[in-house]
């Protein structure tokens, strides 16, 4: 009898699972009109989705920007806008994966296993080109014109042409700056941002004083924070000009910089070692931190404490070295398509790249979802005014930059991306010295 | 039985370790003398990715530290899964309960215990810390899972503490030892200590045995500690061979290193198996001669 039981009961199991997996499989087949957004980590495979039962051209689009953040929200709503615009004839579909760096790794793997997404975005670097040599990339070379090509920055078009073949297109492109919460600063007896690095090392002795951790920092997954301090630092000692033509990072400038960085260090939060992006950020926007260099998607996260923060130019040693007031850039972030077999499908890829790339979806991105691009932007003054505090300040300090480099490690090269976090560890806990921490990294970079 | 019914019946199991054990395998080792960065052309480098592996510090620290896992689980898990099983084996008040207490870790994935352990440490956020600082020893607050000096051992607490699987193997070789020779004992004046070192504990070597080789096994294919708690940090100080191997794959995109260092681990791994089982067989004879 028991034998009968357990049975039965197993094979009710098994029927609800059966049933479970069946209906989810529905819930994804079921496209509704307006665009399907999944949060769950799905792959999408681009050779299946060719036409929907009603016609319309099914495109998979895979990206980071989820829609509880401001820059998601924006872009769901383009897409939204793009797919009643094109009713019955293109669909986008769309999944998002909120974790950047796994993001950046299922992408890849995507690529490998031939289930490239429709269209991606993906950091550009350089020094790894797997994606634009795996030859399953869309070249949208054809189609970029002269109209097109005017839309995008200087130089963005050309960087992004490999071998010969354009495989991205220009989207985000932003500065990282130097967010301060003014109010922590009065208690803490600072008037002004510091102009001077030395006037930052006084000013974290100042917020050390009262109990805030002056910087924001993390080591965990890419460390970005950190490495945006370490280029203000490097490119503070070697100039924007040496920092952008790349080459060998074991120069004595660089361990200058490890030197200066190794120093602020021992200013950022308890937890900074082993954090992540969203530890080291909610330590700004709780204000247990002063300062924090972000871009601009930051604005979204500071909704409650946004008339204490400002925005700040980046110090320099006061040597003329750098111009006052430049920027840190992070790495282009461009759209890219899976090479298609179906030339509908291409073209449909192609409306959908020149929407979102368009004068009025520039605006739009940049105004409600605070996402800064490579395609120029048009703001009137009242535009401007009407931005919100922080992201007109935004607008303001980063129109204003003379100069910019690209954040140091978006040209380091995978290796020494992945050993960066150990090491940034190592220097903080006096493992290594500023000198090696360069050596080792300039080893892994080779 | 004849040998075509053996063959019937065998086929099943060995068409699985085929598919999913030997040619998996077979292809590790192939992939290892690659580079291979998982999206372009391979390129054929001989036995170069070991000569990597072996010279590359953070895998000698790997090395090492999943060395440490395997002395803990020795050293620190097992004894206190064999205390906790001949305490319980004496069936004190409330005894059920409490080995269904330890047993429920057992029960709960990796990942949330991880992550229960990770606040616990937390610097800021953590109970340990908070408790100190509210009793006033806030001074003996300390970064446990960001020190160099605490890390490793914070990140193995949870494993060394939940040891319910082991101690449920160990009652369950404890229910086997006849009641008689524990009758015998105390007829001849031996008290609890020396029952437990005499008689129990002696019988208990096969299920010493198991535990060593599943506990050894968790130690080498450990990752959820390391990656959820430590990241593998600070400076490496945390990172096993699983999370080595990881690491090289996902993050640098080096397959054939990543390889080459799964070759070593199982390697390693089948050597300290096939050595434990050999002393679990030696023993075993011994006891029951």
């Amino acid at each position: 009898m028991k034998k009968v039981f357990a049975l039965f009961i197993s094979m009710l199991m098994m029927v609800g699972l059966l049933t479970a997996c069946s209906s989810g499989t529905k819930e994804e087949k079921n496209t509704p009109a307006e665009n399907t957004e999944t949060t769950e980590d799905a792959v999408s495979d681009s050779a299946t989705s060719d036409t929907s039962s009603e016609g319309a051209i099914e495109i998979n689009m895979y990206h980071s920007w989820s829609t509880d953040s401001t820059r998601g929200a924006a872009l769901d709503s383009l897409i939204t806008k793009f797919n009643k615009e094109n009713e019955g004839k293109i669909h986008i579909n769309v999944t998002v994966n909120p974790d950047f760096p796994a993001y950046q790794e299922k992408v890849k793997a995507m690529i490998a296993t031939d289930t490239t997404p429709d269209i991606f975005h993906y950091n550009f670097n350089p020094n790894d080109l797997s994606r634009q040599n795996s030859g399953k990339l869309m070249d949208f070379s054809s189609y970029m014109d002269d109209e097109w090509a005017s839309r995008f920055g200087e130089g963005d078009i050309e960087t992004l042409t490999i071998n010969g073949e354009l495989t991205s297109i220009p989207f985000e492109k932003a500065g990282a700056l130097i967010y301060y919460n003014k109010e922590l600063f009065e208690k803490a007896g600072i008037t002004e941002f510091p102009a001077t690095w030395d006037g930052v090392l006084e000013a974290c002795e100042k917020l050390k004083v009262i109990g805030v951790a002056p910087f924001s920092l993390y080591t965990a997954d890419d460390a970005w924070y950190t490495c945006n301090l370490l280029s203000y630092i490097a490119a503070s000692y070697a100039g924007t000009e040496t920092l952008n033509t790349g080459g060998s990072i074991d120069t004595p400038e660089m361990v200058k910089a490890a030197k200066f960085l190794r120093k602020l260090l021992d200013y950022t939060t308890g937890d900074a070692i082993g954090a992540n992006y969203s530890v080291a950020m909610n330590n700004f926007a709780s204000e247990k931190t002063a300062m924090v260099i972000d871009g601009p998607w930051l604005i979204g996260s500071l909704g409650e404490i946004e008339n204490k923060i400002g925005i700040a130019s980046a110090p320099t040693f006061g040597d003329g070295i750098v111009k006052p007031g430049f920027t840190v850039t992070d790495a282009q972030t461009p759209w890219a398509a899976a090479k298609q077999d179906d030339p509908a499908k291409e073209e449909a890829i192609v409306k959908f790249m020149k929407f979102i790339t368009s004068d009025e979806s520039t605006k739009q991105l940049t105004l409600e979802g605070s996402v800064f691009l490579s395609a120029k932007l048009t703001l009137s003054e009242e535009e401007l005014k009407n931005s919100g505090v922080l992201l007109s300040q935004y607008i303001t300090v980063n129109s204003a930059s003379a100069e910019s480099i690209v954040n140091v490690q978006r040209n380091l090269t995978t290796a020494a991306n992945a050993a960066l976090p150990s090491l940034l560890e190592s220097l903080a806990l006096d493992v290594v010295t500023p000198e090696e921490f360069i050596k080792q990294l300039s080893a892994e970079n080779e | 039985m004849k040998k075509r019914q053996y063959s019937i019946y065998l086929a099943p199991a060995i068409i699985l370790t085929l598919v999913f054990y030997i040619f998996p395998l077979l292809y590790l080792c192939y992939v290892s003398l690659f580079q291979w960065d998982g999206l372009g052309p391979m390129k054929f480098v001989s036995t170069q990715n070991f000569q990597k592996v072996l010279a590359d510090r953070v895998f000698q620290s790997a090395f090492k530290n999943t060395l440490i896992w395997i002395l803990s689980a020795l050293f620190l898990h097992i004894p206190l899964g064999i205390v906790l099983a001949l305490m319980l084996s004496r069936k004190p008040k409330g005894w059920k309960l409490m080995r269904i207490m330890y047993f429920v870790p057992n029960v709960i994935s990796t990942t949330a215990i991880a992550f229960l352990w990770y606040f616990i440490f937390h610097v800021d956020v953590g109970l340990i810390n908070n408790v100190l600082k509210a009793v006033g020893l806030g001074n003996l607050a300390h970064p446990w899972l960001n020190s160099l000096d605490t890390a490793l051992i914070s990140s193995q607490i949870p494993f060394i503490l939940y040891v319910g699987l082991t101690m449920v193997i160990f009652l369950t070789q404890l229910s086997t030892i006849p009641e008689s020779l524990y009758e015998a004992a105390e007829v001849d004046g031996a008290n609890g200590l020396k029952r437990d070192f005499y008689i129990s504990l002696p019988l208990m070597k096969p299920a010493i045995a198991t535990n060593i080789l599943l506990n050894t096994a968790f130690c080498l294919r450990n990752f959820e500690y390391p990656f959820l708690m430590t990241g593998g940090g600070p400076a490496n100080k945390t990172t096993n061979l699983s999370l080595y191997i990881y690491r090289q794959m996902i993050n640098a995109n080096k397959y054939g290193v990543s390889m080459a260092a799964g070759v070593i681990t199982v390697i390693m791994g089948f050597c300290i198996m096939y050595s434990v089982s050999l002393i679990g067989k030696e023993r075993k004879g011994k006891t029951y001669d």
